[in-house]
């Protein structure tokens, strides 16, 4: 990243935060970037949507604080949304042209904390079969399954945890190569991951 | 910070602490290990502000810095009020195991 546009991103910390931890936040930008963990787009949103949060801490309390936090929390909005849109998702696996449309929606839990249940609605084209791994907050994990009846479909699929933010969200850029397992996790911060593995080879009788 | 204020801390805090319960680690390092067994990839100011609080808690603290950058490690009350939050989150799945069972018999 550019030295200047990092140095200008981090002058937008609060002074304390950025005495102690602007060094170290710089270093691990460039490193992540350099080994191609994130974007510089990427980086500039979370820096910026960073250092809002850090000025909503800094002025909660004050008569202004409202405002502020307002505004932080705008700016982290807008920022989040940007960053779903373009990099919440990824698909790994098998690199195929964008060629169809893969919804995710996450249903349940109204608040960050524990519900009995999720479902995790997957909508694929054309279609298929795979896992949904849903995962608590933490190293709990419990795995659900997902088949895919027809093409255009929604299967839901339960899993008994929560620890999950409600939202809808959708990939418009992913490809589903047919009759590709699909796996979908449900992070702890509501996103899906979404990973292609290779279709299992059909086992084709000696003789 | 309160108990009770951290009590109502993000999920990327305990992600962090679990990240943390068996040895420090550098930024870098808790973000590849986060992504590993959580498959949530926090961005570098979403960990730094995470780290702060939970530094400003009490429940991390920065070891001297190594080629310039700092390992953290989770103190005995981060080890403590992970312990708690975890065991909550397992008693609430346990329940609702349960009852999923109970409802699909």
């Amino acid at each position: 990243m550019n030295r200047h546009l990092l140095r200008g991103l981090l002058a937008m910390y609060p002074r304390t935060f950025r005495d102690r931890y602007g060094a170290e936040l710089a270093r691990l930008t460039d490193e992540l970037i350099s080994a191609g963990e994130i974007t510089p787009l990427l980086a500039v949103l979370n820096l910026a949507g960073g250092a809002a949060l850090e000025w909503g801490r800094v002025l909660t309390g004050s008569r202004r604080a409202a405002l502020a936090v307002s505004a932080a929390a705008v700016m982290a909005a807008a920022g989040s949304l940007v960053v779903a849109a373009v990099g919440l998702f990824y698909v790994a696996g098998h690199a195929q042209p964008p060629s169809k449309a893969v919804s995710v929606r996450i249903v349940g839990a109204p608040a960050a904390i524990a519900l009995p249940a999720v479902s995790c609605a997957v909508k694929v084209t054309p279609a298929g079969q795979g896992s949904v791994q849903f995962i608590v907050g933490i190293p709990a994990s419990k795995p659900g399954q997902v088949a895919v009846s027809k093409p255009g479909h929604v299967a839901a699929a339960v899993a008994p945890v929560a620890v999950l933010l409600p939202g809808t969200l959708s990939i418009q850029s992913g490809s589903l190569p047919s009759q590709v397992p699909v796996s979908v996790r449900v992070g702890s911060a509501g996103q899906c991951v979404i990973k292609l593995s290779p279709p299992p080879r059909p086992v084709v009788p000696k003789g | 910070m309160t108990k009770d204020a951290m009590r109502g801390s993000s999920d990327r805090s305990i992600l962090i602490l679990t990240s943390l319960a068996d040895e420090p680690k550098h930024g870098y390092a808790l973000i590849k290990d986060i992504e590993g067994f959580a498959g949530v990839k926090l961005g570098p100011g979403t960990l730094y502000s995470a780290l702060a609080k939970l530094e400003q808690g009490g429940l991390v603290e920065a070891l001297p810095a190594e080629d310039r950058r700092h390992p953290y490690r989770i103190t005995a009350a981060g080890l403590a009020f992970l312990r708690e939050r975890l065991t909550e989150s397992a008693r609430i799945a346990e329940v609702g195991l349960r009852r999923i069972a109970v409802a699909s018999s």
